[in-house]
């Protein structure tokens, strides 16, 4: 027998996570313990993962196995979305070790190839997955310390595989050099660039919703579309040290690149000829290529607004503005909150503007995707007074929280008058299909084990995103006469200026 | 039993009596806020979302089972937000038809609004009986699924004016006195319907975290190596279990392509040939350490002869399964999955969310009955 003939695959039609040991490099950081080994543990709560599995943290820390469980096994009881269980932590635990070494010490990657191969002996898979969970600075160097140790070479009949965290570079040459350094390493098939956003269930869902129903693909494309708008708010400001690396990234980088320009791709691209991995990320690439680029200032000034909050109240708090947050430079020309408008120069979209927005200390936090479609003819009830024509007629698909889609439709009011109302049609994950489905970590890492790349980033897609990024980031800190910086009191919608942006064609925000 | 034998007092479990004829306007009330629905829930937030997934109708010719159902219901609710419809069929006393409705009610994570599926119930006696097709397909939420879970003996009700209007059929035979003769009825059906409805055995069900189990068993490369080397597996099962038992073994020989050849005398010994080799499957019941707290199957010990052996175990305490390799070459290791036990609401829960053909039951189907027969 070739394969395991006991795995029911009527039950399940995603691909089998297989077993490997899992090297994570930066494994005492917070990604590690608040995201990647709660992920895991999660999955063997449900007995998701499978047997065989081991994970080695790589870190520069002294630290022996006991210790670093023990720290893991801190934060899991505090962070684990399902809790901690001590008769499940024990034999999960045995199976994570921990290897001291510098990032830069080719020594220590031998000394893990050996440790490794020592583990295949015991009974070890074979298969390894290297996730890149470090500090970027140090992405270079593992990449090519782990080809110097020859550990990016699969071992007979097993694959070797590289998870790279995000900011995958800071604009394109520092991309395009990532891409080369990983390229050299590891080929793009076993590379896994993690976007998070996209092992969100609603996210996933966007593409089932699309191509699923005949009832929406129809009306997709500029005949019926007026415009689409996403949007991101976030109430949190820089709690928690995050402005150190936020003043140097900003909100265009830092959400835009590549969580909203990937639920962009979703929404505009064309049917792939299948569901595979390059199936798929192929129609993404054509949709940012097809991207109206914004050359010079100006450009960039009639489309894009960046502003930063000042101080005000969110949540009945009151708040500072960004500049006097901590860790973030009193004179910092850093946006904190971005709104465009993107124009998609294809066939299917020419003409219809994507707004995508982005802002700390909003007064709530939201993801959301709404589609507008065009107005009925202002005929028949829509001629009648008192009828909002901008009302009704929207899908809203919400990524988080409460992730669920809503359609607005118009529908006559009870009653002997015609008076017509917007009213909405709700579908609620939780409430339709009870309990709630795995963290985004969960499901890409199971992904990532199962050599599944469909929600994982492409290197065109990341270049071509930077490509189109980098013109307003040129823009603003290149030009001689840049756009300006507006500014907006902490807890309101934005500055006046993105309000304005959607005026210019007879739009408004949606309404959160 | 006459219809005077039923406790009326457990009745009101099933929520608040109307004719028939006014059934539809008692649940439009539950949600156009006329009526705050008669929950099983003691929440009494305002602001109800009605949703449903499917129809889930449930029917019993035993009516002391009201109680048992009902909450069943109420459990299914919390997980699949569905129309639910419950018949309790008494064929003696004089005919009549009564009705109930109600809804189950719950909050979302975020406390934010409560949720409501509905339940309407029947109570069909003497003659009246009879009308279950009348009671099911008058009242389904259009354009839905309908799931049918019947409890019981398979009786001349299940008619083909019936099963052929149903897209899944879930039972349990563990609860019948002859499984032989039931399954000949259903397998019937099944090719009469065309094998149009999905069929879904709790018995089979129960043995969902053992064959998980199994699977994980062979992830393991070297017991992966040492598959050609299994002999024998022993299944251990708690009382009354045994139909999950033999659900397993034929599982575990259609799995492997696996002929059977015969049974041992006196024995609930299985003789399979598979590729040449001899392959012995067993079956042995024991008692439950604590009653109901147990799964179905309580272990399964696969000798992989000189590979080395393993076992899967249910941990009632820790609420887990242990997988014991102890495999020729290497240290023993142990892996825990798990494994709390469920009633028969979880299962049925479990079925529902994971729709599909059941394939690997259907394939398993035609062996079970030769095990059954055995």
């Amino acid at each position: 027998m070739d394969k395991n003939p006991f795995h029911e695959d009527d039950l399940d039609i995603r691909n089998r996570p297989e077993p490997c040991t899992i090297v994570i490099f930066g494994a005492t950081g917070d990604l590690t313990h608040r995201k990647l080994i709660p992920a895991l543990y999660n999955l063997a709560l449900v007995g998701d993962l499978p047997a065989g599995l081991n994970v080695i943290g790589f870190a520069r820390r002294e630290k022996s196995d006991a210790i670093f469980r023990s720290d893991l096994e801190d934060l899991n009881r505090k962070v684990s979305r399902t809790g901690h269980n001590d008769d499940l932590w024990g034999p999960f635990s045995q199976s994570i070790y921990y290897h001291q070494s510098e990032f830069q010490d080719v020594e220590g990657y031998r000394r893990l190839r050996e440790r490794l191969e020592q583990m295949d002996r015991e009974g070890g898979s074979g298969n390894r997955l290297f996730y890149l969970a470090s500090a970027p600075e140090f992405f270079d160097d593992i990449l090519l310390n782990l080809r110097e140790a020859g550990l990016n070479e699969p071992r007979e009949n097993g694959w070797s595989r590289v998870v790279v965290e995000k900011p995958f570079g800071v604009d394109l040459p520092s991309a395009q050099h990532l891409n080369e350094i990983v390229s050299e390493t590891f080929p793009e098939s076993d590379t896994y660039r993690i976007d998070h956003y996209l092992g969100k269930e609603t996210a996933q869902n966007i593409m089932v919703l699309r191509f699923a129903n005949s009832l929406f693909e129809g009306l997709w494309n500029n005949r019926n579309i007026e415009q689409v708008q996403i949007t991101c708010a976030e109430h949190l400001g820089m709690e928690g040290g995050r402005g150190g690396y936020y003043d140097k990234a900003g909100a265009l980088r830092d959400m835009v690149q590549n969580h909203l320009l990937q639920l962009l791709c979703l929404i505009a691209m064309e049917p792939p000829v299948d569901l595979s991995a390059d199936g798929i990320r192929d129609e993404k690439v054509k949709v940012l290529k097809s991207l109206r680029r914004l050359k010079g200032a100006e450009a960039v000034t009639e489309n894009v607004i960046r502003a930063q909050y000042t101080a005000g109240t969110v949540n009945g708090e009151s708040v500072v503005g960004y500049r006097r947050e901590d860790r973030v430079n009193p004179g910092s020309m850093t946006e904190s909150y971005v709104a465009l408008r993107v124009m998609i120069d294809n066939w299917r979209w020419a003409g219809v503007p994507f707004y995508i927005r982005m802002g700390k200390r909003l007064p709530k936090k939201a993801t959301e995707i709404s589609i507008h479609f065009k107005e009925a003819p202002e005929v028949l009830f829509n001629a009648m007074p008192g009828v909002d024509p901008a009302a009704g007629n929207v899908l809203v698909i919400r990524i988080q929280p409460n992730e669920g889609i809503s359609l607005g439709i118009r529908s006559k009011l009870p009653g002997t008058s015609a008076r017509v109302q917007p009213v909405k049609m709700d579908f609620d994950y939780q409430t339709s299909f009870g309990g709630s489905g795995p963290e985004a970590y969960e499901r890409l890492l199971l992904d990532a084990m199962a050599g599944d790349a469909t929600l994982f980033a492409r290197d065109d897609e990341v270049e071509n995103a930077w490509t189109f990024i980098d013109d307003i980031e040129n823009a603003w800190h290149k030009s001689s006469t840049p756009p300006p910086m507006a500014e907006f009191p902490a807890g309101s919608w934005g500055p006046k200026e993105a309000d304005d942006l959607l005026k210019q064609r007879n739009h408004n925000w949606r309404r959160l | 039993m006459n219809a005077s034998d039923i406790d009326e007092s457990r009745l009101h479990h099933l929520g608040t009596e109307v004719a028939v004829s006014e059934i539809d306007r008692a649940l439009h009330r539950f949600f156009s806020g006329e009526d705050s629905p008669p929950s099983s829930s003691e929440d009494s937030s305002t602001g109800i979302a009605r949703a449903s997934l499917l129809n889930l109708a449930i029917y019993t010719e035993d009516t002391s089972a009201v109680d048992r159902l009902s909450h069943v219901v109420e459990e299914l609710t919390r997980e699949m937000a569905c129309r639910a419809i419950l018949i309790l069929a008494d064929a003696t006393g004089t005919p009549a038809v009564r009705s109930w409705v109600q809804a189950h009610c719950r909050l979302s994570d975020q406390g934010e609004k409560t949720v409501c599926t509905e339940q309407v119930s029947f109570l069909l006696e003497g003659a009246d009986a009879s009308l279950v097709r009348n009671a099911v397909f008058a009242h389904l939420d259009s354009d839905l699924p309908l799931v049918f879970w019947w409890q019981g003996e398979l009786s001349d009700v299940f008619d083909e004016r019936l099963y052929s209007r149903i897209d899944r059929l879930i039972f349990d035979s563990a609860t019948w006195a002859q499984p032989s003769n039931q399954f000949l009825r259903l397998s019937r059906a099944f090719e009469e319907s065309g094998s149009r409805f999905a069929i879904h055995d709790l018995a089979y069900t129960r043995s969902h975290p053992t064959r998980t189990a199994m699977a994980l068993v062979f992830d393991d490369p070297i017991a992966f190596e040492a598959l050609d080397q299994l002999s024998s597996i022993e299944i251990v099962y708690g009382p009354g279990q045994r139909l999950s038992a033999l659900w397993m073994m034929a599982w575990i020989a259609g799995r492997l392509g696996a002929r059977f050849e015969g049974r041992d005398a006196n024995e609930d010994r299985f003789r399979f040939l598979w590729e040449g080799r001899r392959l012995s499957l067993i079956g042995r019941e024991e008692k439950d350490e604590a009653e109901g707290k147990l799964e179905a199957i309580h272990a399964a010990h696969l000798d992989l002869g000189e590979g080395g052996a393993v076992e899967i175990k249910h941990d009632a305490e820790c609420k887990f399964w242990r997988i014991r390799w102890d495999l020729a070459g290497c240290s023993e290791r142990e892996k825990l999955y798990p494994g709390l036990t469920r009633s028969d609401a979880d299962l049925a829960a479990e079925i529902l969310k994971r729709a599909g053909r059941n394939r690997a039951m259907v394939e398993a189907f035609p062996l079970l009955r030769e095990l059954v027969v055995a």
